[in-house]
């Protein structure tokens, strides 16, 4: 039973590290799901990278590995919900454990293209936004530079090994659309277009989440997280720099 | 600021949070919450902003807004508070964020170093206020049981 409820306390707490929440919700999940079928404290170490679990007094410990991480903000509302059902005792620890492996294995539930229009418009509303301008001229190159930035991003993160390629590709695709369309005269301002197209690929809420787990003690993530956002911030600046610089 | 300028930033501050929902997968229940969420807090921004005191300011005080926003929306729809924190989005300086890549690209580095600090203090003022509304709620809730 506690060998049982272990093993599926560190698969609750991986799918949340993959679908990007707050170190502080990982921690907490793995050790309701855990404390709920064992007398012995439950203790746990979490990173991005992996996961580390125990319980005192008993040889029963885990560690998982977190290969990739992404935003899936449906799989954290999903754990978090169930985890709660299960503490409640409307599961038992095999439902749960057949729930989570279908979350873990379960798609996004918006399809591909709507994901891209979403991607297009989000580029070309917060261009209004940020930039305080009101450039109706502006807006289908916004869209278009922003949707293509988004799938290109989409397509190489999931094809390359190598981290931060899809993002510097994803920006130099946003410049080069919003220059290229602006020559064209499709557009009027090539700086707002960049500013609101090259917004779907910011790390907006990673950011927001490393500092809530430095605020909140979980101080190695929190610095995992915040490289890595910097890192993928030095990789946008780069590819829309080098359009800038050379066109 | 004229009331068309009001309603453009009001509607496009929802659809532009709304659109941002549907590719970080935000459950179908919390994409108008968060949309209006986000709205609102921009709103804030935006009249702090021009009424001409600084971007800091408005950034904190927008930033913990949505935060409160999102906890108690969070405890009324039993969701996690994170399903509304794209909210912020609308408050990225991505605008300040451009100038300040453009000014290293034309070597003015000591402009580019002053905007890039201007960046990284919207940023903290943002997280600081977003990291307050936690922290009032804390202190406010006596059960300890946040969601």
């Amino acid at each position: 039973m506690e060998n049982k409820a272990i093993d599926v306390g560190v698969l609750a707490g991986k799918i949340l590290v993959e679908a990007g929440s707050e170190m502080w919700r990982v921690e907490d999940t793995t050790k309701r799901i855990v404390d709920h079928a064992s007398e012995n404290k439950t203790e746990a170490f979490t990173s991005l990278t992996g996961l580390l679990v125990n319980l005192k007094d008993t040889p029963y410990t885990r560690f998982m590995q977190v290969e990739k991480r992404g935003i899936n903000m449906n799989n954290i509302n999903s754990v978090n919900a169930l985890s709660r059902q299960y503490t409640e005792n409307k599961l038992t620890l095999d439902e749960l454990e057949e729930k989570l492996l279908q979350i873990n294995d379960s798609k996004p539930q918006y399809p591909l293209w709507l994901q891209t229009i979403g991607a297009g418009f989000e580029g070309a509303f917060f261009m209004f936004i940020f930039t305080q301008t009101y450039n109706w001229e502006d807006f289908p190159l916004a869209f278009f530079a922003g949707a293509l930035g988004y799938l290109v991003t989409y397509y190489v993160g999931t094809r390359v090994r190598i981290r931060f390629m899809s993002e510097f590709l994803g920006a130099l695709t946003v410049g080069l659309c919003a220059v290229i369309g602006v020559r064209l005269h499709l557009g009027i301002n090539v700086q707002n277009i960049i500013i609101g197209a090259v917004m779907p690929t910011l790390p907006g809420i990673p950011i927001i989440n490393s500092m809530r787990d430095i605020f909140e003690g979980n101080l190695l993530s929190g610095i995992e997280r915040l490289m890595e956002s910097l890192i993928i911030l030095s990789a946008i600046a780069f590819g829309v720099g080098l359009v800038l610089r050379y066109m | 600021m004229t009331f068309y300028h009001f309603f453009i930033q009001a509607t496009f501050s929802y659809l532009g949070t709304f659109t941002f929902g549907l590719f970080i997968n935000l459950p179908k229940k919390a994409l108008n919450i968060s949309s209006l969420i986000g709205m609102v807090g921009w709103i804030l921004y935006w009249f702090i902003f021009k009424f001409g005191y600084g971007s800091i300011l408005g950034n904190y005080l927008a930033a913990l807004l949505v935060g409160l926003l999102g906890i108690i929306f969070s405890f009324k729809k039993a969701m996690p508070s994170t399903m509304f924190s794209s909210g912020l989005v609308p408050l990225v300086p991505g605008a300040s964020g451009y100038q300040a890549l453009s000014a290293f690209i034309n070597g003015e580095t000591v402009l580019a170093i002053s905007k890039t600090t201007h960046v990284a203090m919207v940023a903290g003022a943002i997280a600081l206020g977003y990291v307050t509304a936690q922290m009032i709620v804390d202190l406010v809730n006596k059960k300890n049981n946040v969601a």
